[in-house]
């Protein structure tokens, strides 16, 4: 089994770019995973209560996930200064250059990740006083998997409303309303000087196909703007290739960059063994903002760049200027 | 370390006789090879292209043989299977089923294959499960070649109406004349 990784610009269009290829890895969890369907009883699959437990889909990829380095959770719009983007200022998401700037586009502190492991069981492993001052409920889930959550969408749906400048802290993807996106500069006189502003549109959000955790669900659909498109190539029966799909709209990247960019991202199968355990029985549904399926990690892919990073081109303001990001992921059984 | 881009469970066989007067002796013990139908098991499972039942996908099957060679990644069939269920001989506490078989993408009917009831299945590591196999002192006797081979099988991935078992491990081992003086037992880890 192998498995490797595409991202496109525009991809479908004229203009399509590849601006990443190369392989991932397979990690031990996602042995366990098909150790677990191994090792289910057969006795009880006549009972039909616990029928769901036998349904294959259990023991599958059900989600892919997006982060960055673990560094990358204390600065950028996570952060608590406004030297970077900070996400304190007047509830947006807000880019604050150190001096006179002339581009349009954020950089963001960029930190590199870990070399992906094989025992890795989330896509970063965020030290002990992290996050500091982000005390929401719900915000723990950035250090319990190691990515980007999805709390300024579903902060206050999923735990109330009355933290909600941590959960903008905590990031990290446009509320299905859109989310507004600054960037600027302070003068001799400590004005700030405002260079673009934007409003950045959902994709994942406005699908609602991800959870308040950052798990985007699988799809039926053939669509990758609503979620996780799994399908097979007529190649199927000779290489075992499947490929997961998904789409990161042009509005989710720009937010994304503000929050320190993406340069991780992960596969991941349920838990199954985890939600038993717990009393929670199939069969298993996706909610955006009451998800409580458990996931466990299949596959990583660990980037040497980040992927939504852009520059101006040109007169394009780069923060202006951002395409959607397509991500084919596929992996070979054969 | 594992390889980081590229993930191929592996396997390991010991053959173990056990006599009537309760010595035990290990035969044979060496790696496997995992076969294509492991990966086609997989890619049907995951691209949810064949059974929706994850039983389907277990291995719950196994076959010994008779003419064992080398095998290769493509190997989808025993160089000679115990082709009936009463070749399996007296069958103890051994169930032998006929059955069909995918071979090479084709399904072929009428093959005896020897079950692997949950007893004999156990997690021995987060990532390895061991399948105990018997052939008993009553099992497979009087056969004219000697065993030297033995497959594993999963159980039904197209969700057939008579299921089609489709090899995923194979392992051939040094000859054994199998007598009633003593049971086979094999000890297979397939590590995922």
């Amino acid at each position: 089994m192998r498995g490797y990784v595409e991202v496109y610009r525009d991809y479908g269009t004229p203009q399509q770019e590849l601006i990443e290829s190369s392989h991932n890895l397979i990690v031990d969890r996602g042995g366990e995973m098909i150790c677990d369907l191994m090792t289910l009883p057969l006795q009880g699959s006549g009972i039909s209560s616990a029928s769901s437990i036998y349904d294959a889909s259990n023991y599958t990829i059900q989600a892919v996930s997006f982060g960055k380095a673990a560094s990358g959770y204390f600065y950028n719009a996570h952060g608590t200064d406004l030297i970077a983007a900070s996400g304190l200022s007047n509830g947006k998401i807000h880019a604050l250059a150190l001096s006179s700037i002339t581009v349009s586009s954020f950089t963001p502190a960029l930190f590199l990740p870990d070399d992906p492991d094989p025992l890795d069981t989330k896509l970063a492993y965020i030290p002990s006083g992290a996050l500091v001052g982000i005390t929401g409920s719900g915000v723990s889930a950035i250090s319990e998997y190691g990515q980007n959550v999805n709390l300024l969408q579903y902060g206050t749906l999923t735990f109330g409303g009355v933290l909600f400048r941590a959960y903008i802290r905590a990031g990290s993807w446009p509320r299905a309303t859109g989310t507004d996106v600054r960037l600027s500069y302070l003068n001799s006189v400590n004005n700030e000087v405002l260079i673009a502003s934007a409003t950045a549109n959902a994709g994942f959000n406005e699908t609602s196909s991800m959870d308040w955790r950052g798990f985007v669900r699988t799809t039926s659909s053939t669509n990758s703007a609503s979620g996780l498109v799994v399908s097979s190539t007529n190649s199927f029966s000779s290489t075992g290739e499947i490929i997961y799909q998904v789409k990161i709209a042009s509005g989710d990247a720009l937010v994304a960059n503000h929050y320190g960019g993406i340069t991780q991202m992960g596969l991941w199968g349920m838990d199954i063994k985890s939600m038993l355990a717990a009393g929670r029985t199939p069969p298993y549904n996706f909610h955006p903002y009451t998800n409580v399926l458990d996931y466990r990690l299949f596959s990583k892919k660990t980037f040497n760049k980040n992927i939504v990073a852009i520059n101006d081109s040109g007169g394009a303001a780069g923060m202006l200027n951002y395409s959607d990001l397509t991500i084919i992921w596929r992996i070979f059984f054969l | 370390m594992r390889n980081k881009e590229f993930y191929t469970p592996t396997g390991e066989l010991e053959v173990w006789k056990y006599y009537r007067d309760g010595r035990q002796e290990l035969h044979f013990s060496d790696t496997n090879q995992i076969v294509s139908g492991m990966g086609v098991a997989l890619a049907h499972l995951f691209a949810a292209s064949g059974s929706d039942k994850a039983y389907d996908y277990q291995i719950r099957w196994f076959q010994v043989g008779t003419n064992g060679t080398t095998p290769t990644i493509a190997t989808s069939q025993l160089g000679s299977a115990l082709d009936t269920v009463n070749t399996y001989g007296s069958t103890g506490d051994l169930l032998v089923s006929s059955l069909s078989q995918i071979i090479n993408g084709s399904v072929v009917n009428n093959e005896a294959f020897a079950k692997i009831s949950d007893n004999n299945i156990q997690r021995v590591s987060k990532n390895a499960v061991r399948y105990t196999l018997f052939l008993g002192a009553n099992n497979a006797n009087g056969l004219t070649d000697y065993i030297d081979e033995i497959g594993l099988f999963a159980h039904n991935i197209r969700k057939l109406a008579t299921p089609a078992p489709i090899l995923v491990a194979y392992k051939y081992f040094s000859r054994i004349e199998k007598t009633s003086d003593f049971a086979l037992v094999f000890k297979w880890t397939i590590t995922f």
